[in-house]
Formats: C-alpha cells, structure tokens, sequence
C-alpha cells in the first residue's frame, strides 16, 4: 500500500533483473557495475545513497537479491557502493530569454495606446474644444484607474484556478466601466453645449481602452487593429485632408469599427468564459486591487489635472505632441522591464555571493532604465523638433515634454517596484507627487520666468516622484524572493 | 477520549489503501473520538469520505495557499529566528554530519515557538538565502569530493528549494485542536503535524507508516528537472524531517516488518517500533464461491506504474502460449495523471496479441467481486506496503502469485508463490502451475483464508491500536506545566487560527 507516487519510472527502465542484455559487453563484468549501468541515469542524478536505495527496491530489487546476485549484504549496502562507484551527472534548470515576437508585441502596446489620438481630430470637430477636452480627460482617468482593477482581479481569480470566472469577469466589469463612464458624463453635462457629444466621446474613449485591455490580456491585439482598421483609415484621411470625407461619415467609421472591436474583444474570453456564471470579486481580491485602481487614478490625474485646470490643453495638437513620446514609449518600457527581470533570473542561476547578486541586479535595472530613457528622450527629441517649429509657448511645452520624460522614467521604475509587490508603497508616493502638483509650488515662489507655472509644477512633481521611488528602488529591487515566477519563466530544462 | 488523526492527502479526500484504513480505524474504534487534521494542496478538496459520528472534527491544513502576513516581529525575535535558521541551514546541507538531525529538530521548535513572526518571509530573506549559500560552501569544503563541490549553490537554487520546503514548514504556523493524543497515519508532513500537536498540547504522539513516506519522496524527486542543490535541499528536509518525526513519536507502527529497515535506518528507536499489519474483516470475503469456468487470472488495483502491469501483461502472455484458453481480468480505476501509462498497458495487450485475453474492467463495487472472478490473485507491484488486496484475495480464498516487495512476503507466507519483482518469466511459471494443479491452488486457498483469519483480521489489527492508545495515555510524556504553558500559549497567542476550518463533520 503507497500513500501516492507521482514520479517517473522511466527513470528505472531497463534497471530490473537485467533479463534483456542483448549485445556483447566487453566493459566490466561485476554484477554491481552491470546494475550501475542499468541503472545510470538514476545514479548519476541520486542526492545520497538513499535515493539510490529507493531506487532498487523500485526496481524490485530487496535484500535477498543483493545477497544472492550482489554479494553485499543488504540493498542499502549495494546502493552505497554505487553512490560511490558512480559520480553526479550534474543537470537541472537553464534559463532563456523570451523570443523576438514577445518583444515585438510588447513595443506594438504603445503604439496601441497612442492610436486613439487619430480619431481626436474628428471629435473635437464636432464639440468645442473645452468640452473634447473633458470627455478625454475624464475617460483617460477612468479607463486608466478602471482598467487596473480590472485586470488585477481578473489576474487574482486566474490564481485561485478560477479562470473562467476571470473571463466572465474581465467581459462584464469592462462594460460595467463603459457603462460608468457613461453615467459619469451625462451626470456632468448639464451646462455642457452638446451632452450627448460629451457622452458619446467620453464613452468611444472608454470602450477603446477596455477593448485594448481584454486584447493585451489575451494577448490577441492583432485582432484589435484589424477590427479598427476602417475607423484608423477614416481617422487618419481627416487628419491628412479634413473636407476629403463629410464629419458624419468619418464619425460613423469611427464609432462602427469601435463598436465591432468591443464586441470581439468581449467575445475573447470564448468558450472558457460562456459556461461559466459571472462571479463577483471576494472582498479579499477586491482588497488586493484596490491599491492597482488609486494608483491609476492617481498616475491618471497627474497627467490630466492640467487639462483640467487649463481648459482645452488635452485636446489640443501640443499636448499630443508633449505627451505622443511617453505614451508611445509605453511598449519599451514593458519590454525594458520584462528583459531587467529575466536577466535578473539569469543572474540570480550564477550568484553565490549575495553583495555580488546586489551588484549585478542594481547594474541591469540601471542599464535598462538607461536604455528606456534613451529611447524616450529619442521620440521627446522629435516632438520638440515639431514643437519649435509649429509652435509659440516652447518654454512652456518644452517643460511639459521633459516633466514627461521624467515621468516616463519615473513610470519605468515604479512599474518595477510594483512587480517586486510594492504597490502600496508606489501609490503612497504617486499620491505625494499629485499633492506637489496641486500645490503648485512654484506660482508660491513668486519668481519670473518664461515659463508658466503649471508646467515647473508638473515636472517638479515628476522629479518628486522619481526621486521617493528612487530613494527606495535599490533595497526592493535586490530582493531576491519576489522573481520567484521569473525564475520559473526563464527556466528551460538542460545541463548547467 | 479524542485522537488527533494527522493525514497528508489522504483520507477523507482521497482513495487508496491508507483512506481505507483511516476509515477502518475511525469506525473501528468508534469508542474514541476523532479530530481528522489533514494537510491537503489548497483546502477546497471535497471530502469522498462518509465521515462516522465520532469523527468529530475536520480541520484542513492547506500547503499552497498564498500566506500574507506582515508581521516582522522584533529585533530580538528576528534575531532568535536567524540563529535557528543557521542551525537549520547547516543540517540541511549535510544531513551526514554528526548532531545535523538534533540540530533540525531544535531549529523547527525555535521557528514553532516564533510562529508568530512571518516565517515565509524570514526564510526567503536575502539574508536567509545568503546563509544557506554560505553553508553549503561551507560544507563542500569541509567535505571534499562530495557531491555537493562540484556544483555550486546559487541563488535562484536557494530561493527554489526554500520557497518548496517554506510550504513544508506550514503546519508549524498552525493550531491544533486539543486532543487527549495525536497519531499520524505517515512521516512526512502529517508527522510534522503530529511533532506540532504535541509541542502545543503535551499530548502522546503515535505514528503509523503503512508505504515508507521517505522512500516515496525519494522516488518522486528522482524525476523532478530541477539542479542538484535544489533536489538535494529538498530531499535532505524530508531525510531530516523523518528522522525528526521518528524521534518525537512516542510509538512507531509500522505496517510492516519490512518498513522497519527504513526507519532503523533513518532513526527510529528499536523499542518504540512495533509492527501493526493491516487487517480485514474475513466475514466480507467468501471463500467457497466457486471458480470461473474458463482459467482466469485477476489483478484488483489503481492502473499505476508502480503496480507493473507491463510485466504482468508479458508475463500473461506467456501463460497464453501454454494455456490459449485463459483469461486475464484488470479490474481497477485509472488515476489523473495515469492516463498515458493506461494507454501503454492497452497498447502492449494490442502488440502481444491479447486484446481477446485481457480485459480492462474498471473500478468494482466490492473488491471480492474481483477476487471472485480468477483462479488465482496476481500482484506485480515493483513498490508496496502491505497491501490490502493481497489479503484480500487471501481471505477470499485465493492463491496468490505476488512480487517479492514491501511487506508482501510477509502476508503470503507459505500460502502462495513469491516472485522476484520485473521476473516475467517467474511470474508466468508460477501462475501457469497453479491454473494447472486444481489441488495445490485450492489448498494454497484454504490456507491463505486460515493465515489471514489468525493473523490479518481486522479485529486483530484494531484492537492493536486499542492498546496503543491505553498505552500511551498511561505513560502521557507531556509534563503537566509544559503542557499547561503550551495551552495557555495556545489559547493566549494570536496565531492564524482561521487556517484551520474546523468542519462539524457530525
């Protein structure tokens, strides 16, 4: 009677009795060295000579067959002197990186999260600029906050083996969020000139952001921009020549290639997601996800309280050209971010020495926080290129395009400690930075300047930001226990 | 009286030969109350069992759920917590070395008595992983030629082996419900269940191996694809735990004498050991119901490697080739997990031209329908205890041909034929003899039923653990203030009580 044997006994094949030999052997005719290369594989792997023992007798191997065949007196014995006989094989886990097509996708996310910046022309064309402006700015808080939750508890009930209800549940508490967005702007344009268009923008901005998220989490966005194809094409025609195609037509392929690509999405889930009911998140999960859902609020407010509080600013060619490098870079940074932590694994399978482990981890999170920063400043380069050149208020977009490049670092290394189950504390200092914001430190100072005061404010913010996380990064990113699911990603099966 | 009955994914959630004897066990002694605690993967297995009335409680003890806590405990605490993790990391390594499984067990009842600190999070601590890093170079030093020098400890190693073993270590952080004495149905982490029950409630602590819980995880860990460091750490805790559980049990009782080699070998008392076979009820087996009409040959098993079916199936076919006539009736269920070997045992019936012979009949309502339905019982395990279907069939009448493992000699005795494991062609010699000789199978039947009826009844076996427990409750090895400071640290402490979900299986 075994209570419960998982293993593999192909690892004993050919070890027992020996009653197959099929070719002339001329190595060595001892009956313990024959059993030892019956038996090799297990010899070569044993830890002790136990494992040998357990082995034998496996193999049905007992004493009296070590007595009469072995000439030793118990399988123990024999197992010792094989232990001995035979040395380790050494061989486990190996670690690789990921392939070229993840990191292709990875970099395509940016570009997915900047590509609603072409129906915006279209938009604001039919409300004024003001009321554009808001409806953005409330989706983007929204779907930047609500898509965090969503995807957090969808994660958390994939852990608990309920990945149906995860599917059911990333389905509905999308809508759930299109539909609140929707509540919200109705609920805020009474006095608006056109509601139903502050709605109906705010809401398309939502359900695109709801859509991108369901497609990256099943890691079919292909399937996105082929639904949005049509839309993307009406976007970018009235971009390039605005009187080619009337507004309704432009909004009708807008709104018609949004509407079929939530529908995908939403179908994604596919036959994991039907059979199941929808299951309500546990408090523990939604515990879990609240911090995810502040913080996105909180990241969400910071780039948007300007708009806000200057009116038609996010709606406007600047912002787009001040916040298109960030918002692009969005894929780099993941990638950057996906390759720190499997090198820190490949690190990790050669340290033996914990100050040389601390070293080598803080050099790779630098290198790659280098490299984004690089690739940022790259597209920042450009937008300023634009911006001196179409531009007036340079000091005043400049500003806001290097508080972005701070921020994007500051992203970048927020986005890490957050994968080491920082989150608490990442929120707590993004919730310190929107406070400098809002104070407005620099209109206090009273000084003279070119530039006004709301952009010194936001890149002051920015650096307030990256300097508390900073400040912590290096502890947190050295500890070893939290790439625990990177080793297991990177590992492939091999010698060492 | 109330017994703590440790289990590790066995009963009452799962089938096999060690639920069917906790069953026997709880519904035997039904004089006794029962709190079952079992460790299981995640506490939301359902339980198969019909629980009896005096099995009063269910506490489940899940290994893999996350654990947050955030408790960092004070300095001197941490500090208590790094010196036994030293001692630990030390016999981990080099569990040859002389006081390692001493300094185990004392480095488990300091983590015991700081079960309040975050236990994962102080193990998986740089600082814990650099000392197990430091004590393995330590150690291929101070041994050279080992094995573990020419392969260095890294730190994706250490964090490997030590999140596993940090999941081992779980029953530490848990409450148990006080009983009058604990009794573990296997080393291992029920025995740690049973080491923690003790420890909190000064309370006699019995063991009872049926399989060799070392041994099996011996054999699992021999296809495990991980590093030499990670499966020697892993295998070194359970060698250690072993050791530790066989000198905290106040009893051992092993299922069969042939168990006893292992745990001589890994600790054991000599005193403290005292075989307890297996035992059934023979009033549940008929011996005189007859023969099938065509020569039969039945095998009553879960489809497993370890059973060897492939030998039987070669051997079946050489029974074939002397008698075309004969039959040979698989009865048992096909385990998850052990489909594709399933497929293999069809597959070779196929390729040896069987598939008109052997039969593939499922699971049975009643084990005797099995033992009816052959002319003779084959077992051609490679790994057993003492198992239940060999004295089975026997008390059903029926000669056995069986493999020469575990304790199987043990129960067949001179009533049937021994072969040695993997030997096809003894296995089909001896079946063939006794399809043949009518009066030697019938007489090797008769006193099969007569050996199990003195030595194997279930009466006996019960009565055995009826003694155990009158024994141990006589010499309680708990002093009265150990026991009174643990309980009153029990019910003083702010433990994770809420892990335990007690059930009121009444």
């Amino acid at each position: 009677m075994t209570q419960s044997f998982h293993g593999d006994l192909r690892v004993l094949a050919g070890a027992t009795a020996g009653h197959t030999a099929r070719s002339v052997d001329r190595r060595s005719s001892d009956p313990i060295d024959q059993l030892g290369r019956r038996m090799n594989q297990v010899c070569t792997q044993a830890v002790d000579s136990l494992q040998i023992a357990a082995a034998l007798e496996a193999a049905g191997i007992n004493d009296r067959y070590a007595q009469q065949h072995m000439g030793v007196a118990t399988v123990f014995d024999l197992a010792e002197t094989l232990f001995q006989r035979i040395p380790l094989r050494a061989s486990g886990a190996e670690t690789s990186t990921a392939r070229r097509d993840t990191q292709l996708r990875e970099i395509s996310h940016g570009v997915l999260f900047a590509l609603p910046a072409l129906f915006y022309p279209v938009m604001a064309a039919q409300v004024a600029p003001s009321v554009a402006a808001f409806a953005i700015a409330l989706a983007v808080i929204a779907g930047w906050s609500w898509s965090q939750l969503v995807v957090r508890v969808s994660y958390l009930m994939q852990a608990s083996g309920s990945a149906s209800a995860a599917a059911v549940w990333l389905r509905y508490s999308a809508l759930a969020g299109i539909g609140l967005v929707s509540v919200i702007a109705a609920l805020t344009t009474k006095n608006a000139s056109r509601p139903d268009a502050l709605i109906l923008i705010a809401t398309a901005q939502m359900a695109y952001h709801m859509a991108l998220t369901i497609t990256i989490h099943y890691r079919r966005e292909g399937l996105l921009v082929i639904c949005l194809l049509p839309g993307l094409a009406a976007g970018l025609l009235y971009l390039i020549a605005p009187g080619l195609l009337p507004v309704t037509a432009v909004s009708t392929l807008v709104a018609a290639s949004l509407i079929v690509a939530l529908g995908v999405a939403a179908s994604l889930p596919g036959e994991t997601g039907r059979s199941a009911r929808l299951r309500p998140p546990s408090f523990k999960e939604l515990r879990d996800a609240a911090p995810f859902l502040l913080y996105g609020l909180l990241c969400a407010l910071l780039v948007t309280f300007d708009s806000l509080r200057l009116g038609d600013w996010i709606g406007s060619a600047a912002f787009g050209l001040t916040i298109a490098p960030l918002v692009l870079s969005m894929g780099v940074l993941e990638w950057q971010l996906r390759s720190f932590r499997e090198r820190v694994a490949v690190t990790l399978a050669q340290s033996t020495s914990t100050h040389e482990m601390s070293r080598r981890v803080w050099a790779l999170f630098a290198a790659a926080l280098v490299r984004y920063a690089l690739v940022l400043a790259g597209l920042s380069a450009v937008s300023l290129y634009i911006i001196q050149s179409h531009h007036e208020n340079v000091p005043f977009l400049t500003t806001v395009l290097l508080a972005n490049w701070v921020l994007g670092c500051t992203f970048y290394i927020g986005f890490s400690l957050i994968s080491q189950n920082r989150i608490s504390l990442v929120t707590v200092f993004a919730a310190a930075a929107l406070l400098v914001h809002l104070l407005n430190l620099p209109a206090s100072l009273a000084y003279d300047s070119l530039v006004p005061t709301e952009a010194t404010s936001y890149l002051l913010a920015c650096l307030v930001f990256a300097m508390f996380l900073l400040s912590v990064a290096r502890s947190v990113l050295c500890e070893v226990r939290n790439y625990s699911y990177d080793l297991q990603v990177t590992r492939q099966i091999g010698t060492r | 009286m109330k017994v703590g009955l440790a289990t590790e994914g066995t009963y009452p959630f799962h089938g096999g030969g060690v639920s069917v004897w906790c069953d026997q066990l709880v519904t035997g002694l039904h004089e006794h109350a029962f709190d079952v605690m079992a460790v299981c993967a995640t506490g939301s297995e359902p339980v198969t069992w019909k629980l009896p009335r005096n099995v009063v409680g269910l506490h489940r003890l899940p290994l893999w759920l996350p654990v947050k806590s955030s408790r960092r405990g004070s300095r001197a605490a941490r500090q208590e917590f790094a010196a036994a993790h030293r001692r630990f990391a030390l016999a981990l390594v080099d569990p040859d070395e002389a006081g390692a499984a001493g300094s185990f067990l004392d480095a488990l009842r300091t983590m015991f008595d700081l079960r309040d600190l975050d236990l994962d999070a102080q193990q998986l601590s740089n600082e814990s992983l650099g000392r197990l890093i430091d004590a393995w170079q330590e150690a291929a030093r101070r041994r050279p030629g080992s094995r573990m020098q020419g392969v260095p400890m890294t730190f994706a190693d250490a964090l490997t082996a030590t999140e596993t073993i940090s999941h081992f270590l779980r029953p530490l952080t848990y409450v148990p419900p006080k009983v009058d004495l604990v009794h573990a149905v296997s080393n291992g982490l029920a025995g740690l269940v049973g080491i923690v029950t003790k420890w909190t409630h000064g309370v006699p602590f019995a063991l009872t191996e049926h399989g060799l819980y070392l041994r099996e995880r011996y054999l699992n860990y021999l296809s495990v694809d991980e590093s030499f460091p990670v499966r020697s750490l892993i295998m070194n805790f359970f060698r250690l735990l072993a050791a530790a559980v066989y000198g905290t049990a106040d009893v051992i009782r092993p299922g069969s004498q042939y168990n006893q080699r292992w745990e001589l070998r890994s600790g054991a008392e000599p005193e403290r050991l005292q075989t307890i076979h297996n035992g059934v009820d023979p009033a549940h087996f008929t011996p005189d119901v007859g023969e099938p009409s065509v020569p039969t040959i039945a095998w009553l098993g879960r489809i497993d490697p370890l059973k060897d079916l492939h030998t039987l199936i070669h051997s079946f076919g050489r029974v074939v080739e002397e008698i075309p006539t004969a039959r040979l009736r698989l009865f048992g269920g096909v385990p998850a997990g052990n489909e594709v070997y399933y497929r293999s045992c069809v597959q070779l019936v196929r390729d040896l031209r069987l598939a008109r012979s052997v039969t593939f009949e499922g699971t049975v309502d009643s084990p005797a329908t099995a033992y009816e339905a052959g002319h003779v019982f084959v077992l051609s395990s490679v790994s057993e205890g003492f198992p239940f279907t060999v004295i089975e069939a026997m008390a059903s009448g029926k000669a056995t041909v069986a493999t020469d493992v575990g304790g199987v000699s043990e129960a067949v005795g001179d009533t049937g034929v021994i072969v040695q494991a993997g030997d096809t062609a003894a296995m089909a010699r001896a079946c063939i003899e006794l399809l043949h000789d009518h009066d030697l199978r019938r007489s090797l039947g008769s006193r099969a039923r007569s050996r199990v009826e003195e030595r194997f009844s279930l009466q006996q076996s019960l009565a055995a653990y009826r003694d155990t427990y009158q024994g141990l409750l006589a010499i309680r090895p708990g002093r009265a203030d150990a026991t009174e400071t643990a309980e009153h640290e029990a019910s003083t402490s702010r433990r994770r009580v809420t892990r335990w979900t007690a059930q009121d299986a009444a």
